[in-house]
């Protein structure tokens, strides 16, 4: 199972880099609108990872409800 | 001779008396506490007893006794100034008056007690433990861990009925951006004997399911007086110390950190502050994505400015460009137009010299100038004759001179 910690600090780093190849002006203007919309996507991501169970935590939710094994 | 004998009432009126006189202050004692109980009256009986440092064999032991009035006062002051219950197995300074009763017998009646000499003996105990884990290379571990970016998976620690669980749970879920976190008791008993036992097999449980949890959390609910001996053990803190989480304590106690909190990965005073500091982990990574996100959308749209302005910057230079290329074309009309004429003059001339060559090689070849250097023609029938073959004898022959005509017949 991998650690969602990770992932949303994946996540992170890929928006930190985003937002440098913006910074740089090294971003082609053709693909801006693509990387606007993928900074949105991880945004949206990492907000849902803020203020939402994600999978994995649904289940310890339910699992809590019925007794073990 | 012989003696009278006393009555054994008479004989401890006698040591009562004895002792009365012979110890009639008030003294500071160093003992250990055994065996302290309490009955509904509100009196306290206890032992005191005194181990060779080395053998750790009991070489001392007197029976001491607080009344009620002294005790209501004692053990609440003792136990809020030391966070140690007053019981059996610590360390005291106690001010006694010796006591003996013909009845009860040797008694030490207490009076007052200084908390800071068994908080001397416990800190000496818990620098000890320390020194030891020190000396293990274990004590900061736990510290070395770092704390996820998003603690929200939680597994507690406490007792399910103390107060302390229910503030933090409540001051999490009540989170003011409604950050997720998922809390799971693992309940353990928080004071008495047990605690550290009890504990022990929490962190076990948790142990055997550490990939679905964060952060580890230590609570207990906020009374002052409390019973913390159970967090200054070897094990318990050994144990601490190298567990794979992170471990916040809140304990709930004022006075200096326990053995679990000095080797946790963070101490604060209170379950409420154990949440407050979950959330703000949780504040510290939603302001560094709101700051990217705000990021993307001013980079955005500064990039398409820039764009627009260097759009309109290009559109601007339109007009003087065509003008300068218009300009520049009419100029270069103009150049063609004069080659053109310079090309076709030059041309001219030189074929109308050439022509005045031909003129003059024609003029050259013609027949008056043969006929006026002494050649002649010789026509038959109006044609040149060129080959004497052509003649037969009677043909009439016409000679052309330069000047004139000559008729003759060919023999």
């Amino acid at each position: 199972m991998p650690a969602k910690k990770e992932t949303y600090s994946q996540a992170m780093e890929h928006l930190e880099s985003i937002v440098r190849q913006m910074d740089s002006a090294e971003l082609e203007i053709d693909a801006l609108s693509e990387k606007i919309k993928e900074a949105n996507e991880i945004i949206t991501f990492c907000k849902n990872k803020l203020t939402k169970a994600d999978e994995e935590v649904e289940k310890l939710l339910q699992g809590n409800k019925q007794p073990e094994e | 001779m012989s003696q009278e004998a006393l009555s054994l009432f008479d004989l401890n009126a006698l040591v009562r008396r004895s002792i009365e006189q012979c110890l009639p202050h008030e003294y500071w004692v160093q003992a250990e506490l055994s065996d302290v109980r309490s009955n509904t009256t509100g009196h306290c009986y206890l032992e005191f007893i005194q181990k060779d440092a080395r053998s750790n064999n009991l070489i001392a032991k007197a029976r001491g006794t607080i009344w009620n009035n002294i005790y209501r006062m004692l053990k609440p002051y003792f136990e809020e100034s030391t966070g140690q219950m007053f019981t059996s197995g610590i360390k005291v300074l106690v001010k006694v008056t010796v006591q003996f009763h013909e009845l009860y017998g040797f008694s030490l009646t207490i009076l007052d007690i200084d908390p800071t000499y068994t908080l001397g003996d416990m800190a000496r105990r818990r620098r000890e433990i320390l020194l030891q884990l020190e000396e293990e290379g274990v004590l900061t571990l736990n510290k070395e861990l770092e704390l996820p970016l998003l603690p929200q998976r939680i597994a507690v620690i406490s007792s399910a009925s103390a107060a302390g669980y229910g503030d933090f749970c409540h001051q999490l879920q009540h989170n003011l951006r409604g950050f997720f976190f998922y809390t799971e008791l693992f309940p353990a008993l928080m004071q008495g004997n047990q605690v550290e036992e009890s504990v022990l097999a929490a962190l076990d449980a948790v142990n055997s399911r550490i990939e679905e949890f964060d952060v580890v959390v230590i609570i207990r609910g906020g009374g002052a007086t409390s019973d913390l001996s159970g967090f200054d053990t070897y094990l318990l803190a050994a144990s601490c110390a190298q567990f794979p989480l992170p471990i916040i304590t809140g304990i709930g106690h004022e006075r200096d950190d326990t053995v679990l909190d000095s080797v946790a990965h963070t101490r604060v005073k209170t379950p409420t502050a154990a949440a407050e500091l979950l959330i703000g982990c949780m504040d510290e990574a939603a302001d560094r994505l709101e700051e990217l996100s705000e990021q993307v959308e001013t980079l955005a749209l500064a990039r398409l400015e820039r764009e627009h302005r260097r759009l309109s910057d290009l559109r601007a230079r339109i007009p003087s460009a065509a003008v300068r290329h218009l300009a520049s074309a009419r100029y270069a009309l103009l150049t063609a137009e004069k080659d053109i004429a310079r090309l076709s003059e030059l041309l001219l001339s030189r074929q109308r010299h050439r022509l005045e060559l031909l003129e003059q090689r024609i003029a050259d070849a013609s027949p008056e100038r043969l006929l006026l250097r002494g050649y002649s023609i010789t026509l038959k029938d109006g044609k040149a004759v060129t080959d004497f073959s052509q003649l037969q004898p009677g043909d009439e022959l016409t000679t052309r001179l330069y000047k004139g005509e000559v008729t003759s017949i060919v023999k």
